[in-house]
């Protein structure tokens, strides 16, 4: 784990960052630093207002022939409801010990069905190194909106693990459990920035979790992941 | 009145009015198109991208909030996230400099509808580029436009890559001040100014 960026550190970062271009490593390194940091957290929303802006000045091309029609065709589909989540930097901003975790059960999961006795065993032996006892995921739903994934893992450490992307204003928001056997709980803060971030944390016991939810900055529920049955 | 009707349209999207989002399609289809262009540099990525992009305004329609940021920003930062995805993803060549200039320049120039569209804003934006060292211009225009990282834009300039990051930074720190200022002049002087781009 590297140290936490200074404020002068953070400076050369916060231009790629206010561009969306940051790399993964680096863009989760600078949003933890923002966190503590009003003074970069207004730099940054001031150079990411700018940039915007710079982006009337696009030229304007004609797009190929039936373009609007293509477009159009698309908007008449219902969405579809599996997870189109943005893999890339959704997944590289990912807390890196969650993904490895998640990247292992779900392709334990992937490959099981797919019969692979090599690649099984090793999922097997990481699940087993954790303890693990049960992982689920359901996509965070608002309406037929999709905003995310939510992971909840119990094992040896148990925890809960979210990740938002797209079209959420920037902010702070809360991952909230729905447990059957108690109030709802506040696990972890969930830093957005151009409408994406993720959080986890470990939590006690998440066998009795039955929804995850995220809440706005005024404790609006914004989307909510209902979780399968644990097994 | 540009801005409040595509508010009104995004009103009547996330209501599910597909004539609304036809419209909408029909409005600011070259320049999100263009933009997507801008960054890959390839037709049919592009085209992928405009898309893309338009989809998502449509399911998301609901989550605009006018307050934040206009429509047509709102509409091209999701084009240009989605296209710097698909630069990275596809790990397709980003656009050719030149060509980028090429189409800055053509931005400088633009036409009598496109300046009755945009109005002020536009030419204020271009102005306040103009102002700003080539150098820094360039490599603003690269970062933004084109969706280039830092070291994208040090390695297609021929410069340290420490000099990249400080022409950027400088560059968006001078734009800022310099766009913030008339606005600043119109709220002492009058009342209208704000409200025009709007």
């Amino acid at each position: 784990m590297s140290p936490p960026l200074t404020c002068e550190d953070a400076r050369q970062l916060l231009p790629d960052l206010a561009l969306g271009v940051l790399s993964g490593e680096q863009r989760a390194e600078v949003l933890d630093h923002l966190g503590g940091c009003t003074a970069c957290e207004a730099e940054t929303s001031e150079l990411a207002a700018t940039a915007d802006e710079l982006l009337k000045l696009t030229p304007r091309v004609d797009p190929p022939a039936g373009f609007e029609s293509a477009v159009l065709a698309r908007l008449a589909v219902p969405p579809p409801e599996p997870a189109r989540w943005r893999r890339s930097r959704v997944l590289i901003a990912a807390a890196a010990a969650a993904v490895v975790v998640i990247g292992a059960v779900a392709g334990l999961f992937l490959t099981t069905r797919e019969h692979e006795p090599a690649i099984d065993d090793r999922y097997v032996t990481t699940i087993q190194t954790l303890g693990g006892r049960d992982l689920r995921a359901a996509a965070l739903v608002s309406g037929t909106a999709h905003w995310g994934q939510a992971f909840v893992f119990e094992g040896k450490t148990s925890w809960v693990f979210v990740s938002m992307s797209w079209d959420v204003p920037d902010g702070v928001y809360r991952v909230m459990l729905d447990r059957s056997d108690g109030p709802s709980l506040m696990v972890t803060r969930l830093r957005l920035f151009r409408g994406q971030g993720s959080a986890g944390m470990a939590v006690g016991d998440t066998r009795t979790v039955t929804a995850v939810r995220v809440l706005d900055p005024s404790g609006r529920t914004l989307c909510m992941a209902r979780m399968p049955r644990p097994v | 009145m540009h801005a409040a009707d595509d508010d009104a349209l995004l009103g009547a999207m996330a209501a599910g009015d597909q004539e609304a989002a036809a419209r909408f399609v029909r409005r600011h289809q070259r320049q999100v198109y263009g933009l997507a262009f801008s960054v890959t540099g390839d037709g049919a990525t592009a085209e992928d991208v405009a898309q893309e992009a338009f989809t998502r305004a449509w399911r998301h329609a609901a989550s605009f909030d006018p307050r934040r940021a206009s429509a047509t920003t709102w509409l091209l930062t999701i084009t240009r996230n989605l296209a710097i995805d698909a630069v990275r993803v596809r790990r397709s060549d980003p656009a050719d400099p030149a060509a980028l200039a090429a189409l800055l320049g053509a931005a400088d120039v633009p036409g009598p509808a496109e300046l009755a569209e945009a109005g002020t804003d536009r030419r204020t934006l271009i102005e306040a580029l103009s102002r700003l060292p080539v150098e820094q211009r360039r490599a603003l225009v690269l970062a933004t436009i084109g969706g280039r990282t830092s070291e994208e834009v040090s390695a297609a300039e021929g410069i340290p890559l420490g000099t990249a990051k400080t022409r950027i930074r400088a560059a968006l720190h001078r734009l800022r001040i310099d766009l913030a200022q008339p606005l600043i002049d119109e709220v002492d002087g009058a009342s209208r100014g704000v409200e025009e781009g709007r």
